[in-house]
């Protein structure tokens, strides 16, 4: 027996419910790939050491955005009623020399570009809305060779669904008694603007209701 | 009742080492408890082995290397430890070398060379149960740590507080013991600690890099790292936090007069290690003979479990193998996901880590030859023995030797399959848990991080994931759009650096960032908007903004941002910043909304995300993308 087969037996042996299978294991016969709007880059290798990682938080593994959105597109045009993603990138903790930031941005920028015209192909554009969200800005005045952890940050609101503004400001010359950028928008705000899209409640999640800034149309 | 010595040795070495290969635990039991506590806690004035080094005979390279240098030096680093684990002579000091990496974690995909990851764990095996102060005065120059928290970039011209910061939050005090003064007063007495040039073991102090103008830390004046090792280990709160992630570790809890408790006399014993290891056992022994409610309970995580099962099993994986299921697993030694170290608990039942426990248990039992004890017992149905020779002589619990008799008649090779469900077992070893009502499904509430609890509960979500997927392939198949809003979150872990995303475009941007700032003429413009510009990576992104498809929201945060990379993110995923909170706030969406059996309502990729952490509902963490298929609907 295989071990793919094997496990798959024992989970089943250990379930109380009759016929309960398991997803496929990550090892024996691979199963079908994915099918794949063509333009995208392959999927993140799962090598042990991925090639281009610097970063104590979660150490950047190239292409973190860009594959993580890649199984999201999929997730929605299979109909299998998922309405909500996390795609979870590392990295962003740049306060070294020699950080990725720039490479970070590409897969960012280049992983959300992709994954607009993903689901725009399989016509699912018109409900998706995509938010970033990151524990913290970084302190306005560098290092020297990178910035340490500061207050504020930018985020980003993606999809049909949107304005297309540009909503607070990261007013540099009034920073907070520490230097950093002021957390002048609440982070429930952001998520209120999220929750709303998925029809509420808004109130109920987040204690009260929150400006949502007119960011959604 | 009371615990039997037998019992007693076989969860001390559950605990506070890596399980026992069949015939020990009859020699230990002829030691007597307390002699065996003695001998794991002081192996050298005990009659234990002396001590082996796990990498002797491996060479290391001495500079940094790019390919294949650092991956093979680095696999066969994490393999020969993994060995070391599963055959070690002195557990309990090994088990400490483990909890230190765990304390103290710096991962090789940062350090980049894996001599350096063996030196600072040579440290933790010759230092871990000594004198706290010694090793936390090691550590804080120890060269692979100076790497990962950019120690040596930590000038007094361009200080770095990385290390300075993580220090008192992390390794020595706990949130909320120090100010942000005292993060920056911390890193200059730190500064000017570099790597020895050319010599992979050791770190050198650079006095012309060095800050020397006396700080004021925690009330003390300090200039150096003497004098800041002596402020943080003469804080109370030093002993309190060391004392609580003891208890956490080896009992589970996070008893606070406990904690009290072992932490007078950590410090009564001037922060002697052994001390407090000591203490710790004799706590748990003596909750051993308490009601199964104090009982200490706490989830293996994947490598140790892996080492125990190799240890009680004689049965192995190859070491690409073992890396590609501890992968799975969300658990390479060496490599710790960022310097909070493994989440450890509940993450370990996640959906992936238990498809990749089941996937382990399997592999080990594939391998273990006909002759052993452990794969006689299973095959001839005698759980009490079989039990006992995975280090549990109180043997399974009732769905454990349900789910053996099934197994049983699994075909295949005479015990296999048997010996993989007692290896995999929820009541067995990997979760250690205690209450068979944890499999009652019905019972079960899911978690966002762990959609089930154990092999039945990735069983059941496997069912109804299946469910799902066969549902999605009918409506697809029928014609049928979605037309549900969907909302994706991407999680830019580390805290991403907006001013350097979206530009401002003004002087004052330039004066704050002389090196990191960029050109007004790199810019990527943005129709009709003056004020800013996108960073050149985010060229894909100006189609979305000419098309009125990308909306930017600045100063995003909450109040009181303690720039802890933690709290930060307790106040994101719970939405209640100030508070502590059991739920996240997409968790508390699917509450509001979902049926409680739609575990692909909310999926979660690269990982887990505490805002899925709901009280009822049910989400999918998948850990590796790639390891992962779903086959999209046809056309």
């Amino acid at each position: 027996m295989s071990a793919a087969k094997l496990a798959a037996a024992l989970v089943r042996c250990a379930s109380p419910v009759e016929g309960g299978g398991i997803a496929p294991p990550p090892s024996g016969p691979s199963p079908p790939r994915p099918t794949w709007p063509s333009g995208w880059p392959p999927p993140t290798s799962t090598a042990l050491f991925p090639p281009c990682r610097r970063m104590p938080l979660r150490q950047y593994v190239a292409g973190d955005v860009t594959a993580g959105l890649q199984v999201a597109a999929n997730l929605i045009a299979a109909n299998l009623g998922t309405r909500v993603i996390v795609v979870n990138a590392g990295g962003f903790d740049t306060r070294q020399p020699g950080h990725h930031h720039r490479a970070l941005l590409a897969d960012l920028g280049g992983g959300i570009a992709r994954f607009q015209q993903a689901v725009a192909k399989s016509g699912q554009a018109a409900r998706v809305l995509l938010v970033t969200t990151s524990e913290f800005g970084r302190r306005a005045r560098e290092n020297g060779s990178g910035t340490d952890h500061g207050n504020g940050g930018t985020h980003l609101v993606v999809g049909p669904g949107v304005k297309g503004s540009i909503v607070g400001t990261p007013n540099l010359a009034k920073l907070d008694p520490q230097g950093d950028v002021a957390a002048s928008i609440d982070v429930r705000s952001l998520y209120a603007v999220a929750l709303s899209w998925l029809g509420g409640p808004v109130d109920e999640v987040l204690g009260r209701s929150w400006d949502t800034y007119g960011v959604l149309r | 009742m009371t615990t039997s010595d037998r019992s007693a040795i076989a969860w001390l070495h559950r605990r506070v080492g890596f399980g026992l290969a069949p015939g020990e635990l009859d020699r230990l039991e002829e030691l007597g408890v307390d002699a065996v506590v003695d001998r794991l806690v002081d192996p050298d004035r005990h009659g234990a082995a002396p001590r082996r080094d796990p990498w002797q005979g491996l060479r290391f390279s001495q500079v940094p290397t790019q390919g294949t240098n650092y991956r093979a030096e680095s696999v066969a680093a994490i393999g020969a430890w993994m060995d070391h684990l599963s055959s070690t002579g002195r557990p309990t000091e090994s088990w400490l070398t483990w909890f230190w990496h765990n304390h103290f974690p710096t991962a090789v995909a940062k350090v980049r060379l894996a001599g350096l990851m063996v030196t600072q764990l040579r440290l933790f095996q010759r230092a871990g149960s000594g004198s706290f102060a010694a090793l936390l005065r090691g550590v804080t120059v120890d060269p692979a740590m100076l790497v990962w928290l950019d120690g040596r970039e930590n000038t007094k011209a361009t200080p770095n507080e990385n290390y300075g910061r993580e220090v008192m939050e992390l390794f020595a005090l706990g949130v909320g013991h120090y100010t942000e003064a005292d993060v920056k007063a911390c890193a200059a007495a730190l500064s000017g600690w570099k790597l020895a040039p050319g010599a992979t073991t050791a770190s050198r102090f650079v006095p012309a890099q060095h800050d020397a103008r006396p700080q004021r830390l925690l009330g003390r004046t300090v200039t150096d790292v003497d004098s800041v090792v002596a402020t943080l280990v003469a804080q109370p709160a030093c002993p309190v936090h060391i004392a609580g992630a003891f208890q956490d570790a080896i009992l589970g809890t996070a008893d606070a007069g406990l904690t009290a408790d072992l932490a007078r006399r950590f410090r009564a014993s001037n922060l002697s290690v052994r001390t407090l290891l000591r203490a710790t056992i004799e706590a748990g022994l003596a909750r051993l003979d308490g009601p199964p409610s104090a009982r200490p309970d706490v989830v293996v995580a994947p490598a140790p479990w892996l080492a125990a099962a190799r240890r009680a099993t004689g049965g192995t994986v190859s070491r690409q193998d073992g890396a590609r299921h501890l992968l799975a697993a969300g658990q390479i030694p060496m490599n710790p996901p960022n310097v909070g170290g493994w989440p450890g608990g509940p993450a370990w039942l996640s959906t992936s880590t238990t498809v990749a426990r089941a996937n382990l248990a399997a592999a080990i039992a594939a391998t273990t030859k006909d002759s052993s004890p452990v794969l006689r017992a299973a095959a001839s149905g005698d759980d009490a023995r079989l039990a006992d020779l995975l280090c549990r002589p109180e043997g399974f619990r009732r769905a454990t030797r349900n789910a053996l008799a099934d197994a049983r008649r699994a075909g295949g090779r005479p015990g296999v399959a048997a010996l993989a469900v007692a290896l995999a077992s929820p009541t067995s070893r990997w979760p250690d848990m205690t209450d068979e009502r944890d499999l009652d499904l019905s019972r079960r509430s899911f978690v966002g991080l762990a959609a089930g609890g154990a092999l039945a509960g990735a069983a059941a979500w496997a069912g109804l994931v299946e469910s799902a997927v066969a549902a999605g392939a009918e409506a697809t198949a029928a014609g049928k759009v979605a037309t549900d809003r969907v909302l994706v979150v991407v999680q830019e872990g580390g805290g991403n650096d907006g001013l350097n995303t979206v530009v401002p475009i003004t002087g004052r941007y330039h004066d704050l960032r002389p090196t990191l700032g960029l050109a007004d003429s790199s810019l990527v413009r943005l129709t009709g908007e003056t004020g800013y510009g996108l960073h050149p990576s985010l060229k894909p992104l100006a189609a979305l903004w000419g098309a009125k498809q990308l909306s930017i929201v600045q100063g995003v945060g909450y109040p009181d941002n303690s720039r802890s990379h933690f709290q930060a993110l307790d106040s994101w995923w719970s939405a209640t910043p100030g508070r502590a909170a059991t739920t996240g706030w997409l968790g508390r969406w699917l509450d509001a909304t979902s049926t409680g059996a739609d575990p692909l309502r909310a999926v979660s990729i690269g990982g887990g995300n505490p805002a899925l952490r709901a009280a009822r509902s049910p989400s999918t963490a998948i850990v590796d993308p790639a390891g992962f298929s779903l086959a999209a609907p046809p056309g």
